[in-house]
Formats: C-alpha cells, structure tokens, sequence
C-alpha cells in the first residue's frame, strides 16, 4: 500500500482524533497514589471519519472557525499526534513549520541554530552546510549570523526561522498561519518562495484566515466544520461557505443604523472578536456624506466571544475603485486599554476629513496583539461619499499651509 | 471505542537521518552546561573533585568509616559512577517537559532528547575517568593489572542501565509532573545507601545479625552493583565478581527494554499532554 505512494502525496482514509477534557485531573503521582484512577472526562471529537486526498504538488488551504481542528489536521499529518482511528499516508519528507523557532535556543549563535535546525528537519550536516548561505541570503541577517539569537529582534528571529524551515527541500510543507509575521515586505518574500517551493513540486497545506494570503498560494481550499471537510474546492467557493458558515453560527454582523447597509462585502476571522457594528458620524448625527474639512468619526462595535488582550484594530479606506487610499491601526497602547472583555465601541475621529472628492469604503479588522490571529474582516462594510464645491483633483484634501514672501525679502 | 489509527509513512522512520540531530543534541547539551564560564570544561572535573574532597574530609577524617587507603581515590572510584546516574536520572526526568514547545511542533524522535542528556554526562564521565585511570594507576598499585581492559564494558553496563531509567523517568514525569521533585528528594538518601563512601563489605564491622542488611544494600539497591563494576578495576585492580557482572548485565538490558517500552507507550500523546 504504501509503496504506491509518492512522494508528496497525502492520504488520509476515516481519520478521527478526540481530546480527552479533564474535569478533575490527577496531575501529580501524589494524586493518583492517594486518590486511584477516579477522573471525570468527557471526550470531544474535533475530527470525525475524514478522508482526504491530496496530489502531490497541490496546495490546499484549510480554513474554518477557531478550534474547529485545523491545526490538528496538520499536526495529525505531520506525525506529532497520532489518530484515534484511521490511517495517515504521507510520501516523502514533512515539515512541519507550526511554530517558527520552535527549536531555537537563545543562549546559541544564529548559526547554530540554523544547523540544530535543520537537524530537527532531518537534513545531515552536509546538507545544512550546502544550504547555508541560501538560508543567511533569504534570512537578510548575514551581519548577526554569529550573534546569539537573544539579541535578535523578533522580526529577525521570524526571518531566521522561516529560511531554514523554507530551505528543507520537503517533500511536504505545512503551514500553520505563520506567514502572519515579519513586515510586509517579508512576508512577500515568503509567500514568494512558497510559491517557489510549489512550482518545484512541493505539496502544501495551509491554515489560514486570509483569503488573500490561500489566494495566493493555494489552487484547492478545504473548510472544515463540526469535526469534519464541509466544502472542498476553490478558495473562493471555501470562503463563501465559510461566511455562509459564520452567519449561521451567529457570528454574521449585523448592520446597524446608518450603515450604507450590508453591501455583501466579504468577512471573515476566526469570530473570537467580531466586528458588530460599522457605523459614520458627523458629530452626533450619522451619516454617509460628508463636505471636506469637515469633523468625521468611523465607530466599531467590538463584541468578545470570551476576555482576550485587547485586539488591534485596523481601519482601511479604498477609493470607488478599490485604490487603497490610506490604513490606520490602533494597539491596546493607543487606546489606553488592556483587555476586552465586554462589547465596547473604538472610535477613529477626524477633526477635519483630510478627503475632498469621491466615494470611499471602509474596511476594518480586528486581530489579535501579536497578528497571529485575526478576528474579524470585514471588507469594505460600509461605503461614504464626500462632495465638494471646488473642482479639486483626486481624493486627498491635501491641507498645508500657503504663504507669500517677497523674494526680495530673503535676500 | 476505535482502535489506534495507524501512521504510515515513507523515508520517516529513518533513523538514520536523525544521527546529526543526536550529535547536535548532545553537543548543545554539554556546551549548555558550561557556556559563559571562565573555566569552560574544566568544570567538568571541578563537581567531582568538590564532592570528594568535602566527603573526604568528613568520612575518612571525621568518622573513619573504612579503612581504604588512598580514600580520596576510593570515594572517587565509586562517586563518578553516582555523579553520572543521579545527574542524568535528574536531567532527563525534567528534558522532554523543559522542550514541550519543540515536542508540540516538530515531529522527530523523541527519545533523542533524554538520551542525549544522558550522553552529554556520560562525556563527563568520560572525561573524570581520563583524569582518574592515570591518578588511580600512579598511586595505587594494585591498579596496574590487566582487570583495568573491563572498564569501557563497566561504562557500557552503567551507560545502558541510566538510558533506560532515564527514558522512563523523562516520558513519566510528562503525565505526573511531580517525577522529578520526588526524584530530587529521594537522590540523596539514595546515595547513603549506596556503597560509594564506604564499601558493602566492610559495612557490619563482624556484626552477623547485619549481614542481612549488608545484602540488601548490595542487591535491593539496584545501583550498587553498577558503583562495584566500576569500581572494582578502576581502584581495586580486580575483575567484578561474577555475581555482580551478571547482575548488572541482566538489570541493565532489562533498564533499557523496560524504559524503551515505556517510552514508545507514552510517547504518542506527549504533544497533546504537554
């Protein structure tokens, strides 16, 4: 049986996992010897009876809810939790990139890490040592390879790890929302080279909450609900679903007063936080039309599933077009709170719209502190326009401050 | 209930791919440990010599418990076999919880991580035993014997028993977290019932009704007849008796089947238990 399998190829045939949720667990040897095996356990299926094949060289992304068992798929894949039923075929070499990092010690130089690193993915000294320089080059971080890793910054760190993890040369690649690092430009850089990886034939799965993110690098998206694969297609289709998915749940916003109303924009996240309410003001009254100069606030409810650190709030605006025109994002920091436990409205206030001529959607998400996460998106949820007198080019109300001086007078 | 599934793979369970990762383990595990010093290795034999001197001084000088001379070499003989047990049962007991990020994320073979705390003190050892062969070999005669050629099998035997308890203790103390600090308690009486500052023989001083427990120590306490197997060539210049070749033998392969079985039983749920 499982000399037909090639490399790369993933086979998965009635695979089930359940965790066992203790109530009252005996943690301590102590505990057993004095009070028996008397445990109350109740047992959750997060997958149940699922097949699923994949080709070699396919990407498929996975998506649904949070604690819906996408990160155990992949850890059932990858051989770091076994199956309760089932059986798992994997052709070739895996690796796991779940956590970047994960086996780094900050005590060593980045370049022995990068060796003990590889050695985790299985790759002989030779072949670290082959791909050495390929995996500082990527990493942008050649002048620190012999600093210890404790003086690397984060963003550093993430480089590092995501080279050598990209350099194994899998057979099988998986992927658990770690592209959610670095700045932008690295993270182009990443889905790059996965791109790369996936022309030279490598099989990837991906678990992400970004469309655009299994967009780009995925040509199958699975979505997985109650335990098991609800929709199987295009990345499109999975996402469709899968909001169709989030409305059914409950977790679908609704649309509140004033709200251009539900434009059918996309939205997604993994629901913990949701966006409830996007709603326009001009001081008291709400609004969608606004003149230039004039006083401006974008309010969103944010309602918690369960107390979270307060999530980071982004607000985007794109022209009629779709033109991005300008982002803004507040942290916890910026708005002087630590944790959201209760529904509580964030508000991004304008004094004067710095917009002059057009018609502009909002888009907003929240994600969690540390970006790995993302909560809530709602694309382009609710729509204003600006009208102005003048005959002004573009959107920008450009501002600044004219003045005349004689030229005489500056010497 | 469904029986467990079965994982199936090619090219995975290739040992062979995962010898770099061992010496990587085992160099990262002896550099941890004496990184930033100003002394570096010499460490190594600074634990030993401390210990030594310090029970020297308070069983041959304050108490004369045995009359073994030189004692300093005596106790030596017999603690690095101790050092090297106890140190590798306590590092090990806590390694695979201490790396529970990288047994969540990464799949490798597991017991690559106890095993190579054991090696990283069994290059200890290793080194105690290079400075102890040529000090044992100029001051006590007796040692300039050809009983000397059995101590790399001695080494092998206590080498062997300590991976398989050391394995045990490691995936055990994932599910009971309180392995490690019971085994921290229990070390030290551990060592006084251990014949490493005084000899089993000697212990009754003629008292027959002790014999009994003299017996005890020597075969109950399954240690001490891997401190004799070294002990015996390393500074009596003699071959370990049958008896206590046997034991150890037997005891040592039943350490590592045992600790291996445990082990590969515990180990599949380890990433969700930790």
């Amino acid at each position: 049986m499982s000399d037909s399998l090639r490399p790369g190829q993933i086979r998965l045939r009635g695979i089930s996992r359940k965790y066992r949720v203790l109530h009252d667990r005996n943690q301590t040897l102590k505990e057993t010897l004095i009070r028996g095996r008397r445990t109350l356990s109740e047992d959750i299926w997060v997958l149940r009876d699922v097949d699923l094949d994949i080709a070699p060289g396919e990407s498929v992304g996975v998506i649904g809810r949070n604690g819906i068992g996408k990160s155990t798929l992949l850890k059932l894949v990858s051989g770091i939790i076994p199956p309760q039923a089932g059986t798992i075929d994997v052709g070739g070499v895996v690796a796991p990139l779940l956590e970047l990092g994960a086996g780094f010690h900050i005590d060593f130089t980045g370049r022995e890490n990068v060796e003990m690193q590889g050695a985790l993915y299985g790759l002989t000294r030779r072949e670290v040592a082959e791909r050495f320089d390929d995996i500082v080059e990527f990493s942008e971080i050649r002048s620190y390879i012999d600093m210890p890793v404790r003086t690397y910054s984060s963003g550093m760190f993430m480089r590092l790890a995501f080279s050598v993890a990209a350099h194994v040369n899998a057979d099988v690649l998986l992927l658990d929302e770690v592209l959610a690092v670095g700045d932008v430009a690295f993270q182009r850089k990443c889905i790059r080279r996965i791109q790369d990886l996936r022309a030279g034939g490598c099989t990837l799965l991906f678990v992400s909450h970004s469309k655009d993110a299994v967009e780009q690098v995925c040509d199958r998206c699975i979505l997985l609900d109650y335990g098991s694969i609800v929709c199987d297609g295009t990345t499109a289709d999975a996402f469709a679903a899968y909001a169709e998915s989030l409305r059914v749940a409950g977790h679908e916003a609704t649309v509140a007063v004033g709200d251009e109303r539900d434009r059918g924009g996309a939205n997604w996240g993994s629901g913990t936080v949701r966006i409830d309410s996007v709603r326009l003001r001009r001081g008291n009254e709400v609004s969608d039309t606004f003149a230039p100069g004039e006083p401006m606030a974008i309010e969103l409810l944010l309602e918690p599933n369960e107390a979270v650190p307060f999530p980071v709030v982004v607000v985007n605006l794109s022209g009629g077009d779709g033109r991005p025109i300008g982002s803004t994002r507040a942290t916890a920091a910026d708005l002087g709170l630590d944790e959201l436990t209760e529904p509580t409205w964030v508000t991004l206030a304008f004094r004067r719209l710095p917009l002059q001529q057009g018609r502009f959607h909002v888009s907003v998400l929240v994600e969690s502190p540390d970006r790995r996460e993302l909560y809530h998106h709602r694309e382009a949820c609710c729509s204003f326009s600006v009208f102005s007198d003048d005959v002004g080019a573009g959107p920008v109300a450009m501002g600044g401050h004219w003045s005349a001086t004689a030229a005489s007078a500056e010497r | 209930m469904a029986g467990p599934g079965r994982v199936r793979r090619l090219l995975f369970e290739d040992r062979q791919r995962y010898i770099p990762l061992a010496s990587s383990l085992i160099r990262r595990e002896v550099r941890q440990r004496y990184k930033g010093s100003t002394f570096g290795l010499l460490w190594v034999f600074v634990a030993p010599i401390t210990a030594m001197i310090a029970y020297s001084v308070v069983f041959h000088y304050v108490f004369r418990i045995v009359d073994i001379q030189p004692y300093p070499l005596f106790l030596i003989s017999g603690l690095v076999t101790w050092l090297f047990f106890s140190a590798s049962a306590l590092g090990a007991a806590s390694s695979i919880v201490d790396r529970a990020a990288l047994i969540k994320k990464v799949r490798f073979p597991r017991e690559l991580i106890p095993l190579s705390v054991v090696a990283g003190h069994g290059v200890t050892l290793l080194a105690s035993l290079a400075l102890i062969v040529p000090v044992n070999l100029i001051f006590v005669p007796e040692t300039r014997n050809a009983a000397l050629l059995i101590l790399p099998v001695s080494v092998i035997l206590v080498a062997t028993m300590t991976a398989g308890f050391s394995l045990m203790l490691s995936a055990v103390n994932v599910y009971f977290r309180d392995v490690e600090h019971i085994l921290t308690a229990l070390l030290l009486p551990w060592f006084f019932l251990t014949p490493i500052f005084y000899s089993p023989d000697v212990l009754p001083r003629g008292a027959e009704e002790l014999d009994w427990l003299a017996q005890l120590l020597a075969w109950g306490n399954w240690v001490s007849p891997f401190v004799d197997v070294v002990r015996d060539p390393l500074f009596f210049g003699q071959l370990p008796s049958l008896a206590t070749f046997s034991y150890c033998v037997v005891v040592s392969l039943a350490f590592l089947v045992a600790g291996s079985w445990v082990f590969n039983r515990l180990q599949a749920e380890m990433a969700i238990e930790l």
